[in-house]
């Protein structure tokens, strides 16, 4: 049977099973919001686990990552510490959004900003913030998927119709199942695309080179300028190292996906567990990562797009059934983080726009059935972004981190109590000012002295959060001993309620 | 209404020790140091590259004050 059958057919049978889950997960749901959107804040370790961890890990990781070190060496093993910072992040950050979330009833991150600053203002401005920048991501998800697909049926599938076919499976399962679907999914994905990059990258390792550390031997030998920084192309600039850190950390956290991830824990020892240990996974993936980028450097070093150096090693020099196998990992990667920036932008849309301002009085299933139609449009607006125009993955990634990164300022006034209080003015002026800082120093004159233009939108958001803070009103009093008080009883006295 | 105090700075010693230790440890994955101590790919260790050997090593280290933490209840 010739590869690309094999291969195409193994990535079917994979979406089939994610059909069957959805299905199921239909079964089980209730006619409650908040069981569709939050599966009832009761995600246990293990799921919560591998849905954070496949959600953070996503098409990026098994295709832009192998591409980076492919052409920029081992700098991308920065990856490491942004990695390790998110587990720190969640450890301190997500168990404070979990405390709030279960003591208030959140369920997206404006419902806590709004709830703080006392503001419809920042409530709309932040659902804007988080959607708007996570469209991006559906758009790098979508032509993930598209790539795998069209790479692994040798182009008799195109790019459009892989697309198409992809998220209109993601968006069916959602649908079908809300965030419990989601989970489910993401628990098979998470196990799958580990697995799979490790055993397609060893493969090859052991291949073509007779194993990882004659791998590394052939790299010294042949490509050298691969394993100093900033690399070849001179990328990996000090300034250029720290904004990615930063950017694909917090700028990840931030985003609503993952936020909301956190407050449907069921408990906050699940939460602190999580960042203590979700490093593990993030981290080691970029171990095969580094295999398949540098190898393929050596044995491939002439490929036209950067991103395809894994699938099109497979191709080349694995077994048919292995390479489906993997390709399904890789399909995997991306739907279980399109899948849920869906649901979260749905969520957003449906609890902080819909719910909020246009119908206030309905019944919890006719919020559930606008959230299902919410998604169909995201499916629709998703899909003309990903054929449209197609950039380079880790550029977009890099955009829509840095969008979510400003929620920053306005976070940390909430989760961290201090005498000098964030203001709503401050926090609108601060991501005003940030967005003015995006455009000028990611779009016209992109990474300015070198430093990533993420980090200089995030001093200018926090310069313009002080200053304005500093001279305009701050929340009630009962606001901010409501909710930093659960802060300080969470943090100090262990008392989630 | 009486201010709640500042969670910048933790109030435990085995807080301040956990956040202390990550954050230097944290230092050393990160610009100037990375690249003034680091940068190069001599001694091999372990059959792969300084600079990658170097950063595996306090990733591990700091997965390690992480779950050091969680074993503290902090």
């Amino acid at each position: 049977m010739e590869a690309w059958v094999v291969a195409t057919g193994l990535i079917f049978i994979y979406l089939l099973a994610t059909i069957v889950i959805g299905f199921v997960a239909n079964r089980r749901m209730s006619d409650d919001l908040e069981d569709f959107l939050l599966y009832g804040r009761k995600a246990k370790f293990v799921v919560l686990y591998l849905t954070v961890c496949a959600t953070y890990h996503s098409a990026f990781a098994f295709l832009g990552s192998g591409g980076f070190f492919y052409t920029h060496g081992i700098g991308f093993w920065a990856a490491g510490a942004w990695t390790v910072l998110v587990g720190a992040i969640t450890y301190v950050l997500g168990s404070r959004i979990w405390a709030l979330g279960k003591n208030f009833g959140y369920i997206t991150p404006a419902d806590m900003l709004a709830d703080f600053y006392e503001s419809d203002a920042v409530r709309v401005v932040t659902a804007l913030v988080s959607v708007l920048f996570t469209i991006l991501y559906i758009q790098v998800q979508a032509q993930g998927l598209g790539y795998i697909l069209s790479v692994a049926s040798g182009d008799r599938i195109s790019f459009q119709l892989g697309t198409l076919i992809l998220l209109v499976v993601a968006a069916g399962y959602l649908i079908a199942g809300g965030l419990r679907a989601v989970y489910w999914t993401d628990v098979i994905q998470g196990a799958w695309m580990y697995i799979a990059v490790w055993v397609g990258a060893l493969v090859l390792a052991y291949e073509l080179f007779g194993g990882p550390l004659e791998l590394w031997k052939r790299v010294a030998a042949e490509r050298p300028d691969l394993l100093t920084l900033p690399g070849p192309e001179g990328f990996f600039t000090p300034g250029m190292w720290f904004g990615m850190v930063i950017v694909l950390s917090f700028g990840i956290v931030f985003q609503p996906h993952l936020i909301i991830r956190y407050y449907t824990a069921a408990s906050a020892k699940t939460i602190k567990w999580l960042g203590a240990t979700t490093p593990i996974y993030l981290m080691t993936l970029f171990i095969p990562a580094a295999l398949v980028g540098l190898g393929g450097a050596l044995v491939m070093p002439d490929i036209e797009v950067a991103d395809r150096i894994f699938p099109e090693m497979l191709f080349e020099y694995a077994p048919a059934w292995l390479t489906g196998i993997i390709l399904a990992g890789a399909t995997a990667a991306a739907m279980s983080t399109l899948d849920s920036i869906l649901h979260s932008n749905m969520t957003v849309l449906t609890r902080d726009i819909y719910q909020r301002y246009m119908v206030t009085d309905a019944d919890q299933r006719h919020y559930i059935l606008v959230g299902r139609l919410i998604v169909v449009a995201l499916l629709a607006v998703g899909y003309v972004l990903s054929v449209g125009t197609f950039e380079f993955l880790v550029v977009l990634v890099t955009l829509s981190g840095a969008g979510a990164l400003q929620l920053m300022p306005a976070m940390l006034g909430v989760l961290f109590p201090s005498r000098r209080l964030t203001t709503k003015a401050g926090v609108l002026a601060g991501i005003a000012a940030s967005m003015v800082a995006l455009y000028a120093t990611l779009v016209a004159w992109p990474h300015p002295l070198g430093l990533h233009g993420g980090v200089w939108g995030l001093l200018a958001n926090f310069a313009a959060t002080i200053l304005v803070s500093r001279f305009t009103a701050p929340p009630t009093d009962a606001t901010v001993e409501r909710i930093h008080g659960a802060i300080e009883r969470f943090v100090y006295e262990g008392d989630p309620a | 209404m009486e201010p709640v105090r500042s969670h910048y700075v933790p109030r435990t010693a085995a807080g301040r020790l956990a956040v202390g230790a990550f954050l230097g440890l944290f230092a050393f994955t990160q610009p100037p140091l990375v690249f003034w101590l680091a940068n190069r790919t001599d001694p091999w260790i372990a059959g792969v590259p300084f600079l990658y050997a170097y950063l595996f090593v306090i990733y591990v280290g700091l997965i390690g004050i992480l779950l050091w933490a969680r074993g503290k209840n902090l």
